[in-house]
This record gives C-alpha cells, structure tokens and sequence, in this order.
C-alpha cells in the first residue's frame, strides 16, 4: 500500500489476502512473519505471496503491527525508551473490539508472528479472567447449548471447584 | 454475520491452550460450564499450574489445607492425556499422602517439568515414583526429603535443577540427581 516511487534499494513483497488485496510491505515487516521468512531468503516470494488464511481487513492490521515493531527496535533509541514505546503500542493496538482480537489471534498463529501470538493470547486471557460465565459466553457470543437440566448437572460438576 | 459468530470455540486446541495457560486455573476449571463443546477442553491441558489462591482463603488452617488437596486431586482425577509441566508453590501444604499419590499420577503422565514449594511444617518425602520421571527436564523441589532408591540413576534429561532446603541422607550426597550442575544458590542439607 506504500508509494513504489520511492527510489531506495529497500527490498519491497506483495502479500496478497484471502479476499484478493496485494500489500506491499518492507523486508523488515516482511521477515517477521515466520511462515513466509523462508520464501523471502529463497528468493521464492515472486511475484506475490498469498496468504489464504487471512483477509484483507486483519492483514492490513498484522501489517501495520510488524511496521511499528520494524521501525522502533531499528529506530537508533535506546532500548529502554524502545520497550516503553512498544508497550503503549501494544496496549492501543489491542484496543480492538472481540472478534477482530480473535481474527488476529488465528492470523498471528497461521503467520507464525511469536510477539503478535503472544500479545493477543495474553490479551484474550485478560478478557476472560475474572469474568463470570454468562459475561464471557456474551463477549464471545458463545451459545450456550446446555438445557436447563443439563447446566445444572454440569454447575453441580464443577461446584467442588468453586466451594 | 459477525455479531453471532462464536469465533472462540472454533479456534484450534493448540490456540486454546495457551491462552488457557495464562489464566488462573480456577478460571481455566469454569470454562467447563461455557457450552457442551468447552466441557472439557480444560481437561487436555498439558500444563497445570496451582497455588494457594486456587481455593478461597479462611482463617481456619486445615480446611484450605483441605480444600485445596482435595481440588488438586479433583483436577487431576479428571484431566484426561499428558502433564508435561505441574507447578505448585504453596504455603498450606506440606507432607501428605495426597501428593504421593499426585506424584504417582504424574510419574504416568509424561511429566517433564515439576515445581513443588511446600510450606513449612513436616518435611516431604519424595516418593520412589518421583525417581521414575526419566523424562523430567527442570525440577525445583522446597522443603523435601529425596532419598533415591539403589536403582535410579539419575534423571538424565534435566537441564535445570533448584533444590531449596532438601534433604538428601549422605550417602547420596554423590548419588546423580541430575546431569546438569546444582545452580549456586541451591540449599541441600545432609542428614546426620
């Protein structure tokens, strides 16, 4: 999506969406993602990559997530002011309504995108915690499939864990 | 339509997991009760992590002592496949035939990474079965007593070791607890 009249040495891929859009991204977004990475070093990634698993609304998310990441750890700042940057980045960029967060989760597992797994997977868990059951089956539109017989055996099930 | 896809009960078992892992298992033990396909999903985990906060807290000594044995062992009677890694740092617990019987258990659950903290009171006395985990890669033990029998040999893939106020009878001072070196700050006892 960047302008192609830049005239850098920058090494530049297309990753293309399950629903057809191409991005063009920089080696260092690119590399990041691991499931790609040795496409990208056997100079096999021409002339697009396709990721069939991800669409174009969470890629374009994905993309702009390995940019940030990209640009701060190659900024020349310190480490420390660094980590800091990239932790109010994290936090804003997880600011995402459920199902997107769910949607990137899958994507960072399928691009093998370690940081990005690990983030969103903290995150979901942090959604979960504390939650009473009836909150988390809402948040995640879980439908509840027990009958009212049922729930009750399963409630009596568990209730030696909650006692 | 996105505002009634359930996109976290499609999510693979691999994914699952590890977000499973994050939370406190009390809360790992209630997605149980979310929707038939969740009933056990908890119940594959490989990794089991427990302490004190697993059950509430009161004044009364024996009854958490009681309460968290038995949601221990609960857990455990119901979980179903491997436990690569079981940690338990707790201040309630100490020597009982209950953790015997855990650690039997686990011996037969491909355990690889064990974590018992006890709490102060009598010392625990590893049972043979902990000896037989061949596979266990990192082993931290607080407040035990490891007495090996003749045959064991030592545990062969261990890569880290923590042994905190451990008694071990002197003639097995040199017995092979491990392959890897004792980390500095370990604190063995020899018994007279």
């Amino acid at each position: 999506m960047s302008s192609s009249t830049e005239l850098t040495e920058k090494k530049v891929f297309l990753l293309k969406s399950l629903d057809g859009v191409i991005f063009e991204v920089e080696e260092s977004v690119a590399v990041q993602l691991e499931v790609i990475r040795e496409l990208i070093e056997g100079d096999c990634a021409r002339p697009f990559i396709s990721l069939y698993n991800v669409t174009s609304e969470i890629l374009a998310l994905v993309i702009e997530y390995c940019k940030h990441h990209a640009e701060t750890c190659s900024g020349g700042t310190s480490a420390t002011i660094a980590d800091e940057d990239l932790k109010t980045f994290d936090n804003e960029f997880m600011n995402v309504d459920e199902n997107i967060l769910l949607e990137l989760c899958s994507a960072a597992d399928y691009l093998d995108i370690k940081s990005l797994f690990e983030l969103t997977c903290r995150t979901l868990a942090s959604l979960i915690k504390d939650r009473t059951i009836i909150e988390v089956r809402k948040m995640f539109n879980v439908e509840n499939d027990f009958s009212v017989v049922e729930e009750k055996a399963v409630r009596k099930e568990f209730a030696w864990a909650f006692k | 339509m996105d505002f009634e896809q359930d996109l976290i009960s499609d999510l693979p078992q691999s994914i699952i997991e590890i977000i499973l892992i994050k939370l406190p298992i009390r809360d790992v033990m209630r997605t149980g009760i979310l929707s038939s396909i969740w009933r056990y999903k908890w119940a594959t985990l490989t990794q089991l992590a427990f302490d004190d906060n697993c059950v509430t807290l009161c004044n009364d000594r024996a009854i958490v002592e009681n309460k968290l044995s038995n949601f221990i062992t609960w857990c455990l009677f119901l979980h179903d496949g491997p436990i690569h890694k079981f940690y338990l740092p707790t201040s309630y617990l100490q020597c009982s035939y209950d953790i015997d019987q855990w650690l039997l258990f686990l011996s037969q659950k491909d355990i690889k990474e064990l974590v018992l903290e006890l709490g102060e009171g009598e010392w625990f006395r590893a049972p043979s079965s902990l000896f037989s985990c061949k596979n266990l890669t990192h082993l931290a033990l607080v407040r035990c007593e490891l007495d090996p029998p003749p045959s064991f040999k030592g545990f062969f893939r261990l890569k880290y070791l923590n042994l905190q106020q451990v008694l071990i009878p002197p003639d097995d001072i040199e017995c092979p607890i491990a392959s890897c070196p004792l980390p500095e700050d370990s604190n063995i006892i020899v018994l007279r």
